[in-house]
């Protein structure tokens, strides 16, 4: 069907009779299951798809470009806004590139607090892929919009878990080079915990409905299998990595805030397809709940910013130095890349690259899609999980 | 163990009833009925809510203390704002939406005032800044947060439109003020 190396997918559309009528068809840039503003030109032979070529670049907003002109400060309450379905992880990375370059100690307090943060987000955002893919496979998960508006309702409540700390549903700005801006109440503390309950209760049910559906499995057993080797070149990672069997989670492998103390269970998965993708993140879920509630109780008193709060937003400088640190978000390796020296005098960066782990998601798609029908292209699509607002930056 | 590797357990087979077409799809619409009854009943008797829908306009909720609306100046009992015109908010701000004009008053107690202080609320993403860095107390969040209109001119606050007795922003100041006191690392309070 197609080759993981040797034949570029961009170019062997010739390597198909020319002279078969082909119809060309645009997925997207607005339908609805593009999870943004993304097009893919199908190329079809009745409905079987021949060729896909992916076209990003519609939610282009020069972040990259906008980091250099703003200062370290500044910067974070920008970066929310690239994957907009898990603000926090932003946040986080470039918080941590910071820190690592100007080797601020963040305070251990902030550290539990970090990680309550990112494992709650990742919870969410695997929330809402959950609704938005059982949107996209319509009628499979009990018509369209059911599952959708259920898991929106659970996503809601971590939200509301978020505003009462940040002040902010999204976009929270709670994150400062050096430690947390936000201190967490115990109202929160309590709040999580009923609703982790609930949560767990729900997504009880969803599982239950998901995975011996038969429908649900025509759909997604088989369907837009992604090697481990083709996941591997093209720098795939996180969950759509580990469920083609590659075994690598960040929060393992070069442990960051208190995940070295934390036993974090990585989920792999051997086949590949849109199944195992549902799999893997399903447990990942469970395993977000778990990490939350073990740690929820023994966060350590003390400050949550590890420096003296300036009051100018030039108050960070960095040096002409390099520095790179990642992070596993709920898509993959969310990386940041800076170099400092700067406008200022060093407040702000260089040259600042954010390594998206959406953008590698992507990019799979000229391989995965061709073989497989329009409405396959939506499930793999869907579990692909690419967040736009990343891919372009 | 740290980094236990778990193999994802895939029941490739299906049983006898999970092959079966109709059980299924009674049972999912058991589950999507469960939660309609669930929720019809709380709506009804009151009790035990489960409905998430708020009607907007008219129920509104209770936003948590920590609330960040759009910014406002602090207007003192005399009508005048709070605010020196020092320009530290100006300068926070990341999308440059804070236009200021600094004027002086001979002998008054507070000389520099702001002569003019526009926000242009297209541009704010309430993010906060501006209140961090104030050094008066002077540009707080408010709860606000319904600003929509049907043309960009109006979104553009001018001073009069900013200022906001203190008294009804007791409740931000007072959160502002406990942030305050948290001990940062070293025991430095921030003032
Ligand atoms: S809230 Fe943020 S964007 Fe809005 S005026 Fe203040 S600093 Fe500027
Ligand atoms: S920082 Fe405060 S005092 Fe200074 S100009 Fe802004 S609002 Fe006025």
């Amino acid at each position: 069907m197609h080759s993981v190396t040797g034949v570029d997918p961009h170019l062997d559309i010739e390597t198909y009779d020319p002279s078969a009528d082909l119809m060309v068809l645009n997925l997207g840039p607005q339908h609805p299951s593009t999870h943004g503003v993304f097009r893919v030109k199908l190329y079809l032979d009745g409905e079987i798809i021949i060729k896909a070529v992916p076209y990003a670049g519609y939610l282009h907003r020069g972040v990259e470009k906008l980091c250099e002109e703003l200062t370290f400060v500044q910067i974070i309450p920008i970066v929310d806004k690239n994957d907009y379905v898990s603000p926090m992880m932003n946040e986080q990375a470039i918080a941590m590139a910071c820190e690592a370059m100007l080797g601020i100690e963040v305070p251990p307090r902030a550290l539990y607090l970090r990680t309550i943060f990112a494992e709650l987000q990742r919870l969410a955002s695997h929330l809402l892929w959950l609704g938005t893919f059982g949107m996209d496979l319509g009628g499979a998960l009990g018509g369209g919009a059911t599952l959708f508006m259920y898991c929106f309702r659970e996503r809601e409540t971590i939200l509301g878990l978020f505003e009462e700390v940040t002040g902010c549903r999204f976009h929270y700005n709670t994150h400062a080079v050096g430690g947390n801006r936000h201190d967490i109440t115990p109202k929160f503390s309590c709040d999580t915990k009923t609703t982790l309950e609930v949560i767990e209760k729900r997504l009880e049910e969803y599982v239950q409905i998901f995975s011996s559906n038969r429908i649900y499995r025509a759909r997604t057993q088989g369907i837009g299998v992604l090697d481990g080797d083709l996941a591997n070149s093209l720098g795939i990672t996180g969950p759509l990595a580990r469920a083609s069997g590659v075994d690598h989670d960040l929060r393992r492998d070069a442990p960051y805030h208190i995940y070295g103390e934390l036993d974090v269970k990585v989920f792999t998965e051997s086949a590949g397809d849109c199944f195992a993708r549902t799999l893997v993140r399903l447990n990942e879920m469970y395993e977000s709940i778990r990490i939350v509630r073990e740690i929820i109780d023994s966060v350590p008193e003390g400050p949550i910013l590890g420096m003296k709060p300036g009051k100018s937003p030039g108050h960070i400088k960095i040096d002409a130095s390099q520095g790179y640190s990642c992070i596993e978000s709920p898509r993959g390796e969310l990386g940041t890349y800076i170099i400092g020296g700067g406008k200022s005098r060093g407040a702000s960066a260089y040259r600042l690259k954010i390594r998206s782990p959406s953008l590698h998601a992507a990019s799979c798609i000229p391989y995965l899609f061709p073989g497989h029908t329009v409405s396959d292209a939506v499930a793999i699509l869907g579990t692909l999980d690419p967040i736009m607002g990343e891919v372009d930056r | 163990m740290p980094g236990e590797v778990i193999q994802v357990k895939r029941h490739e087979k299906l049983g006898f009833l999970e092959r079966l077409y109709v059980p299924m799809i009674v049972q999912g619409l058991a589950v999507t009925a469960g939660h309609f009854f669930r929720n019809l009943r709380g709506f009804i008797t009151g009790k035990n809510r489960t409905d998430f829908v708020i009607q907007y306009p008219d129920e509104r909720v209770d936003y948590p203390d920590a609330f960040r609306g759009m910014p406002v100046l602090v207007q003192l009992d005399n009508g005048q704002p709070r605010c020196v015109a020092c320009g530290l908010c100006e300068f926070a701000c990341p999308t440059d939406c804070i236009s200021i004009v600094p004027g002086e008053i001979e002998g008054a107690r507070i000389e520099r005032y702001p002569e003019a202080f526009d926000i242009d609320m297209s541009r704010c993403m309430f993010c906060g800044l501006c209140e961090e860095a104030c050094p008066e107390e002077a540009i707080v969040m408010s709860r606000e947060f319904e600003i929509s209109s049907y043309d960009r001119q109006t979104l553009n606050y001018d001073k009069e439109r900013l200022l906001v007795p203190e008294t009804l922003l007791k409740r931000r100041l007072e959160f502002l003020r406990g942030e305050y006191d948290r001990v940062h690392a070293g025991g430095e309070t921030r003032s």
